[in-house]
């Protein structure tokens, strides 16, 4: 009599449970997968694919950037500090050197003939620094900056005359040419990336100023780069492009700041190649 | 004929005569302006206070791309400077920068004297007696100080230093900044 009622009353729960679980389960994956992961048009589709993968190579190397800048951190957290002050240090500098008209070479201390500006924001007569350069380091070393021991990889010329004025004068040109194109062709080329970005600051405000300066730039060149700068342009104007803003908003314009530091990342390295390739064409 | 280092050296004298550091002067001889003499004041309140002290500066073709050769001509006792008066200091070594103009080598002599650097001594026994006998250090000091003054007057027949006896000997009673100035001034005199 007792043992026949616990069978009995065991028996029915497990047939309810049974019942109601998979009817919930099944709803709830269904739907959702049809709204959002799967829209009906192809051409959206395709849209919204190439933003995810974009948006996924940004994120990856925002994060190796962060994994990198980390680990120098902790290997020199008092470089970093002294690192940021002599950056604002050398921008400033580095404006101050392009706005002034003359210059006093720190090593033969007269006024600089063929000024040429290093990637440290120091500016030497071009003779003068090739020479320091050839007496102190092996031909295949960099050289350090005579007034900061800072290794520069650059060598810009400000503020040279212009061509055409008298044999002499082209003659001095041409062979100054020479020499820093020698120089920025053995060591402005094959660096690493971060060393790239930590040339803007100096490349920018050096491509504003010397553009439209024929002596450094050939008319092909400057051709090259304004077309490329009036296509970055577009890109951003227009409403339709690889990734609409008129139907993405906020993604679409991610989508050309994304593409905008690429091309401007590829003409700033352009413009070191150029500047080292010169040399090349001129042997 | 002029060449980078010559011209260089032009303009270094050139600065030091429009603005000279105060305690220094220097000039090239008169045949050969690749090879300065210079004279330096022991710092104030510093035991080589009051010394005049004699050096020659050995230039080569290739300044300002690589450091002059710097030897004191009187006697010293300091830590960093051999026997032969030769100086050892990093800005003329390993440190050399081009930017260093002669008035520049000479004013880091002349705060080498009271500043040093024990651990690399040129002079063992001025390192010791500076690290261990701080006394004696400066009794001894104070002797070749003594031995400056003496040094000029040895030198009394050659005729280039003949002002400068004069002028030292005019200027003993005086104060340290007139000692300064006639100093100068009878170098300008003898260059002129």
């Amino acid at each position: 009599m007792e043992q026949g009622v616990p069978a009995t009353s065991s028996e029915i729960p497990p047939f309810t449970e049974n019942i109601t679980i998979p009817e919930v389960v099944s709803e709830t994956v269904t739907e959702p997968d049809e709204d959002w992961l799967w829209p009906s048009d192809p051409d959206v589709e395709l849209a919204t694919q190439i933003t995810m993968a974009i948006a996924v190579i940004f994120i990856v190397k925002a994060i190796f950037d962060a994994w990198q800048s980390r680990r120098r951190q902790r290997a020199a957290s008092r470089m970093d500090e002294n690192a940021e002050r002599n950056q604002i240090i050398t921008q400033r500098r580095i404006s101050e050197a392009l706005h002034q008209s003359s210059h006093e070479c720190p090593i033969c201390l007269a006024n600089a003939s063929f000024p040429v500006l290093t990637d440290c924001g120091h500016i030497f007569c071009c003779e003068c620094i090739i020479q320091y350069w050839q007496q102190s380091k092996a031909i295949v070393t960099p050289c350090d900056c005579a007034m900061c021991r800072s290794t520069f990889y650059m060598l810009l010329p400000v503020h040279w005359p212009t061509m055409g004025t008298s044999e002499e004068t082209d003659d001095h040109i041409q062979e100054n040419n020479i020499r820093i194109d020698d120089y920025n062709r053995r060591f402005s080329i094959n660096r690493p990336v971060l060393d790239y970005i930590r040339d803007i600051p100096i490349l920018i405000p050096y491509l504003i100023r010397n553009f439209f300066n024929n002596d450094i730039f050939t008319l092909v060149y400057q051709v090259r780069i304004g077309f490329v700068f009036i296509c970055v342009i577009t890109y951003f104007l227009l409403p339709s492009d690889m990734v609409p803003e008129s139907i993405y908003g906020i993604i679409g314009f991610l989508d050309d700041c994304i593409i905008g530091i690429l091309v401007f990342g590829a003409m700033f390295r352009w413009l070191r190649e150029y500047m080292a390739d010169r040399g090349l064409a001129r042997n | 004929m002029t060449t980078p280092s010559r011209r260089r050296l032009m303009r270094d004298f050139k600065k030091l005569q429009e603005d000279p550091p105060a305690g220094v002067s220097g000039a090239p001889t008169e045949d050969n302006i690749l090879t300065w003499e210079a004279i330096i004041f022991g710092p104030q309140e510093t035991p080589f206070e009051d010394g005049t002290f004699k050096l020659s500066l050995e230039f080569t073709e290739e300044y300002p791309n690589k450091p002059p050769t710097v030897k004191f001509i009187s006697k010293m006792f300091h830590p960093n400077v051999y026997a032969d008066g030769s100086i050892c200091l990093d800005i003329l070594q390993n440190r050399w920068s081009p930017t260093y103009d002669v008035a520049a080598i000479l004013t880091s002599i002349q705060s080498l004297l009271d500043e040093p650097n024990p651990n690399s001594p040129a002079n063992s026994l001025a390192a010791q007696l500076y690290q261990e006998n701080r006394r004696e250090y400066e009794k001894r000091v104070q002797q070749i100080v003594e031995q400056s003054w003496l040094n000029f007057g040895e030198n009394e027949g050659d005729a280039v230093l003949k002002d400068d006896v004069e002028i030292e000997e005019i200027a003993a009673p005086g104060a340290n900044d007139a000692d300064d100035d006639r100093m100068d001034e009878g170098a300008s005199g003898s260059n002129a």
